[in-house]
């Protein structure tokens, strides 16, 4: 994939047009909701729809809401709903107020803009460092997902990179796919490091030797360690998906939206969070999350099949999880 | 990190949904088109230069693909799967009269007699002289101006999107901004300033 470069190249063209920025924004969720709904009920007279069965039932929301968890420490109001302790009695784990997505700043808007252009800069597998000129002194990373497709390949990249493997089998599940992302350096730790001091003086040589109008300067990084390592398993019509969050030493906070509960249970001699997360009556999704001291790590199980999992298999899928990963 | 890793997890959960949604979850297919709706009504309405017409194909376009899911296979990008079937929509759309009849309203300004509030709005996408300069273009070329300026789609992306080798599009694409170059110059119009515009035109 090619490198783009819009900054220059067609301002004779931008600056003569409205940005979509600036464009008003539409909502026509229900409407296409309402029409492949019913489309879907017509549409499942004398042949096997994919679309069948779940249309009215309760099922797993896997949206960009799926996942709120924060790898590093920040100044939360956190309600101490649940809490997951290490050997050490130290908090590991624990169960916070919703962060509200602070979406309209015009800080965050630029930096959404400069994180969508790096992500369109990256090819996929590949990490991408970016510096801001004029913001902080700091180089920011993102990534673009490489699904594997193998376990074999899966296991190759996992090994490359230092990562723990997911098992190829779970519980009578197979291995259909897996990811491998890298870690991103973000602590002050990491900022430390001679290599994060490379990448950001490289970036900022860029900025200082064209910058001309210019302010987001990309580079790709090579990577070998891992980060977050996710797997997704089939049997039969069920599908689910176990997420491995290596931590480093650091905390997961998670962002409960008000109302929202969460139990713990102990599974297997081990502290799991379980968590049936509303959006509306019509979307939903659970999932069971848990921490491995061993291995300083924060496993995430749901499932995404065509057949969902009750609340009880869930949970005796994660008791497997644990056994296996053990 | 809170924003890396959230971006990280929404790629994953965009795979995700349209698995789920092709393994018959039909209701998380509003959160895939809460995801892509804004950016398909834009090229849509600078497609079809009218907007209440975007909004009525965005629907369509959801709809369509949908009915397509099924099909889909993640060696491309969701997004430039969508965006094809978008783009074929639009050029349907393009085709029918009355939409020419827009196109012409729009981009050819001496025939307007009488606009309404809303395609004066529709006006106000370009300035005159871009106006112009697009309505020269043929819709395939438009269609390509659109999705690489406006979208910023990578030359990868829009030979998924048009069905055409990325390096045929990137030299045909070169020709495009010679040529809307040349009119621009030989109108001698300047840049939009920013009170010019009833929109913020700063990219």
């Amino acid at each position: 994939m090619e490198r783009i470069r819009f900054d220059h190249e067609y301002d004779d063209i931008t600056s003569r047009a409205a940005a979509n920025g600036g464009l008003p924004a539409i909502d026509v969720t229900e409407a296409v909701m309402e029409r492949i709904s019913g489309g879907a009920a017509a549409g499942r007279k004398g042949r096997r729809s994919f679309m069948r069965p779940a249309m009215k039932r309760t099922t797993a929301f896997s949206g960009a809401l799926m996942l709120l968890l924060v790898l590093s420490v920040s100044a939360y109001a956190a309600s101490q709903y649940i809490e997951i302790r290490n050997s050490a009695g130290e908090i590991k784990v624990q169960t916070i107020d919703a962060i509200t997505p602070q979406t309209d700043s015009a800080d965050n808007k630029a930096y959404q803009n400069y994180l969508n252009k790096a992500q369109k800069f990256a090819k996929p597998g590949e990490l991408v460092a970016f510096y801001v000129l004029g913001k902080e002194d700091e180089a920011l990373y993102t990534y673009k997902e490489k699904p594997l497709g193998t376990y074999a390949a899966f296991k190759q990249e996992a090994n490359r990179t230092g990562a723990q493997l997911l098992p190829q089998k779970l519980s009578g599940y197979s291995f259909v796919s897996g990811k491998v992302a890298p870690y991103m350096p973000s602590t002050d730790a990491d900022k430390q490091t001679a290599a994060y001091k490379q990448v950001l003086s490289e970036l900022k040589a860029q900025a200082a030797a064209g910058a001309d109008g210019k302010k987001l300067f990309m580079k790709a990084v090579p990577w070998n360690k891992s980060g977050v390592l996710s797997a997704v398993y089939t049997k039969g019509d069920y599908k689910s998906e176990l997420t491995k969050n290596p931590l480093d030493g650091g905390n997961v906070y998670i962002s409960l939206p008000s109302g929202q509960n969460a139990e713990k249970i102990k599974v297997e001699g081990i502290e799991v969070i379980y968590n049936k997360r509303t959006i509306s009556e019509k979307y939903n999704y659970h999932y069971a999350q848990w921490y491995d001291e061993k291995q300083d790590a924060f496993y995430l199980l749901t499932d995404l099949g065509n057949k969902r999992l009750t609340k009880a298999e869930l949970l005796a899928l994660a008791g497997e999880s644990i056994k296996v990963l053990k | 990190m809170l924003t890396s890793l959230h971006n990280q997890l929404e790629a994953t959960e965009l795979e995700r949904l349209v698995t789920a949604v092709q393994a018959g979850q039909t209701e998380l297919y509003a959160a895939v088109v809460q995801a892509f709706q804004q950016p398909l009504y834009h090229y849509c309405w600078r497609m079809l230069a009218n907007r209440q017409d975007a909004e009525d194909a965005v629907q369509d376009i959801f709809v369509k693909a949908y009915e397509a899911i099924a099909g889909y296979a993640p060696k491309v990008h969701f997004s430039a799967w969508l965006y094809r079937i978008a783009y074929h929509h639009c050029l349907n759309m393009l085709r029918r009269q009355r939409l020419q009849r827009q196109w012409l309203r729009l981009f050819r300004p001496n025939e307007i007699t009488a606009a309404s509030a809303e395609e004066e709005l529709d006006n106000r996408l370009y300035t005159p002289a871009l106006a112009a300069a697009l309505a020269n273009l043929s819709l395939e070329e438009r269609n390509l101006l659109i999705l690489r300026v406006f979208e910023e789609k990578s030359y990868a992306e829009l030979g998924v999107i048009m069905g055409k080798n990325p390096d045929a599009l990137k030299k045909r694409m070169s020709r495009i901004k010679q040529k809307i170059k040349q009119q621009l110059q030989n109108k001698g119009e300047e840049a939009w300033s920013e009170s010019a515009s009833i929109m913020n035109t700063t990219i």
